[in-house]
């Protein structure tokens, strides 16, 4: 008796042991971002780190002092925005006549332009871009992001468009309502789960994005990612700034994500992730 | 009557209008593009020249089959860095899911806190690595020097660079696929363990005999999936290690990208970029007859 | 309010012809109710009338306005599902305003209107609650309430009533004809229940593989059954069917089976003249099948002899499965006649009340 709760009680204690090691493993990098980013020069550098030392507010001051860093955010935040509107707009509808029409030639186009990797697209779009004007524009780096947009929105939403009886929109049909509106105010409302999923998981996508940006933006539309790479170019092996600068970039995004919580687990459930 | 005909045939087409603007930016920002790649394959176009772009067939491809060296150690480097990363991320993913397949304190915060490395912006994440990795300054060294292991160059040296970088992506995505698993592993329906249990079966023999093969499907799309990610890892590679050192990490994306913005050798690089593609293509065909089947059960 | 005129209207899916040849006028206030084995084109002929499948040829109209060709909204009916398909995000009171603000109805005219259906419909205590908190029934009324409140010219019922548990489906049955009297809608309705078909149709149209059996009410549908398949498919117990020869003998028809001789009475004679030595159907609803018990007659040429096989007392009747060599029959017979299993007795078939059908087209002959 007294030697099975013995067991149990070190059972337990050996799971939370490995729980917090796998903890600490994961999570270790973000703890060490976040306490480089108050380290002045000489402490931030510390092998090993002084715990005690004061904090400090002077690299996040470089960092907004570099020039660009607000302008690259307020870039970064206009694209996601912009992104995430004209993918609703665009692959809702699209989702919703494909759910209803389903083939498989659709689905397995759905599926390739979610796989084609992005390097491939980048080639041709740099020429084609620089062609129409679209070069550092706003526009450009959100159609770049549409084309991976569209097709995880539909993949992702298919689901739940099927999910709503036909019955319910041939009722709306016969109380006179049309297509569009039978979409807008009863087919749209019922998808608002997979909606907010899109839009947390999409979030995600377009504010981390690297590639496109890299490319495809110049001057004038430089993206947050973009703008952390060639900060630390500038700033090799001043960890304080380039700690802050990391933490800056990543933190609106998992603001955002943790508020979502709940539809981005779902979505990552879901997709098997991108 | 006939007009009525058209207007009802209309009314009754017209969802499919729905569809269009998603098709057009579809075809011209995926189609077109994809064609114009392949085409540009078989060019001698190099970027920012304004003068005339040559067809030249297959040049690029002999050129990279029999001329280039880096090109076949290029196809080595990412298939070492795909298929190590999917592994590591099923082997890990699947020990932890199985590990966490019960409900204790704090199931929650746990969960939140293992989401990080998903949602946090890889490259940020890549310089904080860079850093950690550092072997003068960084703090990888010193943890190992405390437990009483030898420091390592990291990314710093041709022979641990794609280890590294394995590990980094692991770090990234082992969550991910641990989430997914775990999903898969409260999904699985009930009875069947509660018959083995009923008929005597040990929780080894249950692991084998039940839960590996119900998690099955969910494995083996898992590897398809992560196989075909980690054939397009690009931020990670580009930030920590730029390709080096001695192109020791130039996997096909990096050395894509060099190629045509780096080099300027565009028509070279779409080349390269519809060889890439190609294999996507294959591994996609594979994965979709396979959801087919699922999709059947 | 409204007649409908279906007219040659058929429906092909491919190859396969769902509705063939379908002609029928509905007058106004009629109660129509399609009946027939699911897959025989019934519910495909509503949504067609409903606008919700396109035709293949033929017309329809509706007050001599052709809509064969027109979109659902336009053609000012009504439609209650199977499943009701009510809104899900829209509570009661919504469903129910829902196509009169499409209508661009005043507020306070839609206040009034979904407030008197609702009273009607005894929903008036639900008008905010949203419909997956309702039971069955009540989203059932739900459903119907949309349809009255915007009194269209023709209302359509697709299996309403299929979902709910049997004592529901009763009272609503009874509801729905309350409130069909009360309105006077020209109605059509459509199930695979016959008693539902008995008991609501002002009119029953009998359908079959997408065409029409028979179309009468539910008295001459059951009285008079144009077929075999008509004749199985009304009543509960269905109609006892038996094959057998007509024989001629001294002057008399006789229906001759295994052990079973049966004088066929001189007013059905007429059409089976001609059927002598050929091979028939008989048709003998339970109810024409009795015991001799209470009667002295004895055993005469109308009757035979039969084996208890069950008894299922039902109170105010008892239904008494037969067996005579062969065959299997059902009787429907007084409660109190003591019948118990095992027995072999003598019963009577009311030869005056007995159905004959062809032997090979199964078309009735008397």
């Amino acid at each position: 008796m007294m030697a099975d709760q013995t067991i149990q009680k070190i059972n337990r204690l050996l799971f939370y042991a490995i729980l917090i090691f796998i903890v600490t493993v994961f999570f270790f990098p973000f703890m060490w971002v976040a306490f480089t980013a108050f380290q002045d020069a000489v402490n931030a550098g510390a092998v090993p780190p002084d715990l005690l030392a004061p904090p400090t507010l002077d690299n996040f001051r470089q960092v907004f002092e570099e020039g660009g860093f607000i302008s690259c955010m307020i870039n970064s935040t206009i694209v996601v925005a912009l992104t995430l509107t004209a993918n609703l707009i665009v692959s809702l509808p699209a989702a919703y006549v494909i759910a209803r029409n389903r083939q498989n030639w659709m689905m397995f186009l759905i599926l390739f332009m979610q796989m084609a990797p992005w390097i491939t697209l980048l080639l041709p779009w740099y020429i084609i871009f620089k062609k129409l004007g679209l070069y550092d524009t706003y526009i450009g780096l959100v159609l770049s992001n549409l084309t991976f947009m569209i097709p995880f929105t539909i993949w992702l939403m298919l689901g739940f468009f099927e999910d709503v009886p036909v019955e319910v929109e041939e009722a709306a049909w016969l109380d006179g309502c049309s297509h569009l509106g039978t979409f807008v105010r009863i087919v749209v409302p019922l998808v608002k789960g997979g909606i907010i999923t899109i839009t947390t998981l999409g979030f995600m996508f377009c504010w981390n994005i690297f590639l496109f940006p890299l490319v495809l933006s110049g001057y004038g539309t430089k993206t947050l990612p973009v703008f952390v790479y060639g900060f630390m170019d500038d700033n090799q092996l001043d960890f304080g700034p380039l700690a802050a600068a990391s933490l800056l970039t990543m933190l609106p995004v998992i603001i955002f994500v943790l508020i979502n919580q709940k539809y981005f687990r779902q979505g990552i459930a879901f997709g098997g992730g991108k | 009557m006939l007009s009525q005909r058209i207007l009802d045939y209309t009314d009754r087409q017209i969802r499919w209008l729905f569809s269009a603007p998603a098709l057009l930016v579809m075809l011209g920002l995926f189609a077109y593009p994809m064609f114009r790649l392949i085409w540009t394959g078989f060019t001698d176009e190099v970027l920012s020249s304004e003068g005339k772009i040559e067809f030249i067939g297959v040049a690029n491809y002999v050129r990279a089959f029999s001329e280039d060296p880096h090109f076949l150690r290029s196809i080595w480097l990412t298939l070492y860095f795909a298929v190590g990363s999917t592994l590591g991320q099923l082997t890990l993913g699947l020990g932890l899911a199985l590990f966490l397949n019960r409900q204790f304190k704090g199931e929650a915060t746990f969960r939140m806190l293992l989401m990080f490395p998903i949602i946090a912006t890889p490259v940020a994440m890549s310089l904080v690595w860079s850093m950690l990795m550092n072997p003068m300054m960084g703090h990888l060294n010193y943890y190992l020097s405390l437990l009483g292991l030898p420091g390592s160059l990291w990314a710093a040296d041709t022979s641990t660079v794609l280890p590294s970088l394995i590990m980094i992506e692991l770090w990234h995505w082992v969550p991910m696929t641990m989430l997914v698993l775990l999903a898969g592993l409260k999904s699985l329906p009930k009875e069947p363990f509660e018959a083995a249990t009923v008929d005597g079966a040990s929780r080894f023999q249950m692991f084998v005999n039940i839960t590996l093969p119900l998690l099955q499907p969910y494995v083996f799309l898992l590897l398809l999936l992560r196989l075909v990610h980690g054939l397009k890892v690009f931020d990670k590679i580009f930030v920590i290690s730029g390709g080096g050192p001695n192109r020791a990490s130039e996997t096909l994306n990096i050395m894509i990208y060099e190629q045509a913005f780096g080099a300027t050798n565009f028509g070279y690089a779409s080349a390269l970029g519809s060889f890439l593609l190609l294999i996507i293509l294959l591994i996609s065909i594979g994965l979709f007859r396979f959801r087919q089947r699922k999709w059947s059960y | 309010m409204s007649q409908v005129k279906i007219d040659k209207v058929c429906k092909k899916f491919g190859d396969f012809e769902a509705v063939k040849n379908f002609s029928l006028e509905i007058q106004d206030g009629e109660f129509i109710v399609l009946v027939g084995p699911s897959g025989c084109g019934k519910t495909t002929l509503l949504r067609m009338v409903a606008g919700l499948e396109t035709v293949t040829s033929g017309e329809i109209f509706i007050d001599e306005a052709q809509i064969t060709h027109m979109p659902p909204k336009k053609r000012d009916i009504a439609m209650v599902f199977q499943n009701y398909a009510l809104y899900p995000h829209m509570n009661v009171y919504k469903n129910l305003a829902f196509a009169l603000k499409l209508r661009k109805m005043p507020k306070p005219e839609i206040k009034e209107t979904v407030k008197k259906t609702a009273d009607l419909l005894g929903i008036g205590d639900f008008l905010n609650r949203f419909p997956n908190q309702l039971s069955g029934g009540q989203k059932q009324r739900v459903a119907l309430g949309r349809a009255i409140v915007r009194q269209p010219k023709v209302f359509l019922f697709d299996e309403p009533l299929s979902n709910l548990d049997a004592k529901l489906r009763g009272s609503m049955r009874a509801e729905i004809l309350d409130i069909h009297q009360r309105l006077n809608n020209t109605s059509i309705y459509v199930t695979h229940d016959q008693l539902e078909a008995m008991t609501m149709g002002t009119r029953i149209i009998i359908m079959k593989d997408g065409a029409i059996q028979q179309n009468g009410t539910p008295q001459e549908i059951y009285n008079n059954p144009v077929n075999k398949f008509v004749a199985g498919f009304i009543g509960s117990p269905a109609m006892n069917v038996m094959s057998c020869t007509i024989k001629e003998e001294t002057g008399n028809l006789m229906a001759v089976n295994k052990g079973m001789n049966l004088t066929i009475p001189a007013e059905k004679t007429t059409g089976l003249t001609s059927y002598i030595d050929q091979d028939v159907y008989l048709g003998l609803r339970p109810e024409h099948i009795s015991d001799l018990a209470g009667n002295a007659t004895k055993a005469d040429n109308s009757t035979f002899k039969a084996f208890v096989r069950l008894v299922e007392p039902l109170g105010s009747e008892q239904l008494i499965h037969l067996e005579a060599e062969d065959q299997r029959f059902i009787a429907r017979i007084d409660p109190r006649s003591h019948i118990t299993y095992g027995e072999t007795l003598d019963f009577q078939a009311q030869m005056a009340s007995a159905t004959f059908f062809d032997g090979k087209t199964e078309e009735r002959i008397v």
